[in-house]
């Protein structure tokens, strides 16, 4: 027996083959055994409790098994309970066709004990490994959501709007392609006036890279509070760098590795220092037009803690509009396995150069969105702008 | 993804065909782990027919690197085509492997 004391439901209008049957299963060590007498009464119990298997007799008046098996795979609650077809000796066409419209397999009269047990332990013990594979499934998603809503909590989702004292827009936003993944940003800001900006892809995707984005963006906040000497003097972008990629090579067997984009935004002087650790260089939006950052690239974080990060510099002015993103974007794919490439998201920059950092970051978004179609989401995405309005 | 693996001097030369990506990475990691893990392993990887290869494929090539210079064993990936060689020079990659231009030249290099 696949478990303990299955759930049985005989149908039969006969009430000499319902007890011959309910004998047999009894002799077998069936004992929760429930028996209706006609389709109606049986659809009637399955719809008031469950059950884990059906016997349903073929022959019956006003409403034959066949009927009533149509009437359980139309019922989306019925559809699954396995159904197994007790017919006379001369009824294979009936069984077929019972066969092909959902039923397990079927039982002949008179039984045979043997094949009783067999067809009834076959497909009772599919259903068990079901249930099992159904419910472990249920619980690995309810981990991985709440996972999720940690996550997406992690990354700053207040966005302040421009002020005197701080005349910036900023918004952002966070997509991982599974529930959870190893994009990150973050924005703070280190002594009053200096703007910090980050935008990071862990290698690979999911729980794994989720971890190792948790430890990356944990300290991206520390190390930089710890390097604000007490003079107040800002550190350079790529000190800090340095400093997370020091800490991330140790404890890291696995060569995880994350590429990143750091800058700090002078909100006096407008200058924009920044560091880029094997990044897709950010973009700046302004009135020339839509430029990539070009500068220096370092190594990719966490690989090897002696490598070196260089500080690069470059003066914005009111309007302009600074964006990062991760190569979640560029490298979305279509169902033509088309990339959407730099070139895509510098049309869709221009398109949206006057407008707030949200429509600025829902437009690349959306425009990805649409050009994936039905492709799922390839990788994380991360996308974050800040403008400067004053 | 598909791997040929064939046996030259002493060298296993390892074709990667396709893409190395989240689902196919660990197949590939376990290839190269196999070889490597052992001081006598020499292995080239063939990149000729790859069509594309993700941060999760760079990853399992850096545990391996990472593994041959552990264990004393060699690692040599070759004949990059322009677009893989290109994502591997934006992730910064190109200096963080031995490289060879053909796959002869690799063999040579792995003995």
């Amino acid at each position: 027996m696949a478990t303990p004391d299955p759930a049985l439901l005989v149908v039969d209008d006969n009430e000499d083959n319902r007890y011959t049957l309910g004998q047999r299963l009894k002799r077998q060590g069936y004992t929760n055994l429930t028996t209706a007498v006609n389709g109606r009464e049986a659809l009637e119990l399955l719809r008031s409790r469950p059950f884990d298997l059906v016997l349903l007799d073929v022959t019956m008046p006003e409403m034959n098994g066949y009927e009533v098996l149509e009437q359980l795979k139309a019922d989306p609650r019925l559809r699954h309970v396995p159904v197994i077809m007790i017919s006379a000796v001369d009824q294979v066409e009936s069984v077929i066709r019972c066969i092909e419209l959902g039923a397990e397999d079927y039982l002949s009269k008179p039984f045979n004990p043997t094949l009783l047990r067999a067809r009834l332990g076959a497909s009772l013990e599919k259903k068990r490994l079901r249930d099992e594979i159904d419910a472990h499934l249920a619980r690995i998603e309810a981990e991985l959501e709440s996972a999720r809503q940690i996550q997406l909590s992690m990354v700053p989702s207040a966005f302040p709007a421009p002020t005197a004292e701080a005349p910036v827009g900023i918004f952002a936003s966070l997509y991982p392609a599974r529930q959870v993944g190893g994009d990150l940003y973050d924005f703070f800001y280190i002594g009053p006036r200096r703007l910090c900006v980050v935008v990071a892809d862990v290698s690979d995707k999911g729980a794994a890279a989720a971890l190792f984005m948790a430890r990356t963006k944990t300290l991206i906040r520390t190390l930089a509070s710890l390097m604000h000497g007490a003079n107040g003097a800002i550190p350079e972008p790529h000190e800090v760098v340095a400093r997370m990629n020091e800490e991330l090579c140790e404890d890291n067997p696995h060569s995880m590795f994350a590429t990143m984009v750091l800058g700090t935004l002078d909100l006096g002087s407008r200058e924009l220092r920044f560091c880029n650790a094997g990044h897709p260089p950010p973009y700046v939006v302004g009135t020339a037009g839509v430029s990539a950052l070009e500068a220096v690239r370092g190594k990719p974080l966490g690989i090897r803690p002696t490598f070196t990060y260089a500080t690069a510099a470059r003066q914005l002015t009111v309007g302009d509009c600074l964006f990062l993103f991760t190569d979640g974007v560029t490298e979305a794919l279509d169902a033509n396995g088309e990339l959407f490439s730099e070139s895509r998201l510098e049309e869709v920059l221009r398109s949206v150069a006057e407008g707030s950092t949200e429509s600025v970051v829902s437009a690349v978004v959306e425009a990805v969105r649409r050009f994936a179609g039905n492709e799922p989401q390839s990788d994380d995405i991360a996308a974050l702008a800040v403008r400067l309005v004053g | 993804m598909e791997l040929r693996e064939e046996q030259v001097n002493g060298v296993t030369a390892l074709s990667v065909k396709g893409r190395i990506d989240s689902t196919t990475a660990p197949a590939l990691g376990q290839k190269l782990e196999a070889v490597v893990a052992t001081p006598a392993g020499r292995l080239v990887v063939d990149f000729r027919e790859l069509e594309y290869i993700s941060s999760a494929g760079f990853r399992v090539l850096l545990v391996a690197a990472k593994r041959a210079e552990e264990a004393g064993s060699r690692l040599v990936l070759c004949s990059l085509s322009g677009r893989v060689r290109q994502l591997f020079d934006l992730g910064g990659f190109l200096d963080l492997f031995a490289i060879a231009a053909s796959r002869d030249e690799a063999i040579a290099a792995a003995k």
